[in-house]
């Protein structure tokens, strides 16, 4: 008898995930790696690399991020590089299933992607998914946590931020808001920022995305952050302590406005509970202090509580998986 | 007096000397224990009759508001009746039920229209 599966999928910029219903989670660099020439393929033995493998032989492929902004590009190289991501989610999310055996997925997008993305991603998958629910990444992240009240969600992923209000329903497109000020935004502020410093210093995308991780803060105090980076190949030690912050607090300023702007605009009964139920989620919830900053930007508006997820990188796709199984089987069967 | 009248007095008095306070005794234990008897039995009818009547005076009042209930239910119906708008088209944006089901209905109105604008 065939099995049925749910899965829940988080499509990121940087990095997409997978959860399933047998228990299994997984996390991949949403990228794939095509051979650069004969010889690259000779010694690759493949036609194309994914995730982490593309990017540990970045040197001998070119290297190829579909998504863009969160949305997949609209060329049919990221749409095949997106098919085979998605591909490779499944497969290694679920090794146990066999042919005949069914997919039900619900695959998390950001909050204001077009029609036209949303349909892409449907068309894309038709071949090995065999239903298919498109939600609103922070809806699926309101979901996880059961946050169906006044709730507003804040998920900083690589590509965007996403802001959503839910107030009991499905949120509307008022209730929505989409920046591109994310994570990518500030590793090239982080770099441009080091170059102006330190011109001559050597600096690789992975070596700015682990600094912006290790130390990466918009506290008011924090240890001197000190690292050490190369110079025409001679290592030396750098404090970036301001440099830093200043370059987060750019990230963090318009998210704040932003939820000044969906706090001011609610329903003014329920704006106080709003600003008292704020949830941050995506990588970039892990900046240290993010969540005073937010807070103290609400003070002028009577104050506000903001709390970060507990599992930033699969609170997402745990929330459309939650989805995914708790919807009844009639409601499956409609689409 | 006969011989053996005689003979018996004595011990018929010592008898009555030695038992008659026991026989009071008994007796009178018999009785108290007899009116302990009665007394309680004359509780537990006095009681019993107490709780039938109680029990059948609620039965009078749960007819009484079943009464009530089923007349008020009538007038409601009626009313409602009257004051129902005719039945509007399903709505999109209206939830169908309450809590995570009205989600669900929402968010499958939305997949539906989004793969009908393919």
């Amino acid at each position: 008898m065939p099995t049925l599966y749910h899965v829940g999928i988080d499509l990121g910029t940087s990095r997409s995930s997978i959860t399933t219903s047998t228990g299994k989670r997984v996390s991949v660099e949403t990228c794939v790696g095509y051979p650069k020439d004969v010889i690259s393929r000779k010694r690759l033995q493949k036609d194309y690399l994914l995730g982490a493998a593309a990017l540990d032989n970045r040197l001998a492929v070119n290297l190829i991020w579909p998504l863009a902004d969160g949305v997949i590009r609209d060329d049919e190289q990221s749409l095949q590089a997106t098919a085979l991501i998605l591909q490779h989610l499944l497969h290694i999310g679920l090794p146990e299933k066999q042919a005949g055996d069914q997919v039900y997925a619900a695959i998390g997008v950001p909050a204001q992607a077009s029609i036209i993305n949303k349909k892409a991603l449907i068309q894309l998958t038709e071949s090995f998914i065999d239903k298919v629910l498109i939600v609103s990444e922070p809806f699926a992240v309101a979901y996880a946590s059961e946050r169906f009240d006044e709730c507003l969600i804040v998920d900083i992923g690589a590509g965007t931020t996403d802001l959503c209000r839910i107030h009991g329903s499905l949120p509307d497109p008022e209730d929505q808001l989409t920046l591109t000020t994310a994570g990518n935004f500030l590793d090239a502020d982080i770099a441009q920022a080091i170059h102006k410093q330190y011109p001559d210093v050597q600096l690789s995308p992975k070596i700015i995305r682990n600094i912006k991780e290790k130390y990466g803060y918009v506290s008011a105090t924090a240890d001197p952050v000190k690292v050490k980076l190369n110079t025409l190949g001679v290592p030396q030690e750098y404090d970036i302590t301001q440099l830093l912050r200043e370059c987060c607090l750019r990230l963090t300023t318009p998210i704040s406005a932003a939820v000044q702007q969906l706090v001011g605009s609610f329903d003014p009964d329920f704006q106080e509970r709003l600003r008292h139920n704020i949830l941050l989620a995506g990588g970039g919830s892990r900046l240290k202090g993010i969540d005073i900053a937010i807070e103290n930007s609400l003070e002028a508006y009577g104050g506000g509580r903001v709390e970060c997820v507990q599992d930033a990188e699969y609170c997402g796709c745990t929330g459309a998986l939650k989805m995914c199984m708790e919807m009844p089987t009639e409601y499956w069967a409609r689409i | 007096m006969t011989p053996a009248q005689g003979i018996a007095a004595p011990l018929t008095h010592v008898a009555a000397l030695h038992l008659a306070p026991g026989a009071i005794v008994l007796v009178g234990g018999l009785l108290a224990v007899k009116l302990l008897v009665l007394k309680s039995w004359h509780h537990h009818r006095k009681g019993r009759k107490t709780a039938e009547s109680k029990q059948s005076e609620l039965e009078q009042q749960l007819k009484d508001l079943q009464g009530q209930y089923d007349s008020l239910h009538t007038q409601q119906q009626n009313s409602a009746a009257k004051t129902q708008p005719p039945p509007a088209a399903p709505s999109a944006t209206t939830p169908a039920a309450s809590g995570k089901q009205a989600l669900f209905e929402q968010l499958i109105k939305e997949n539906i229209a989004l793969r009908e604008a393919l």
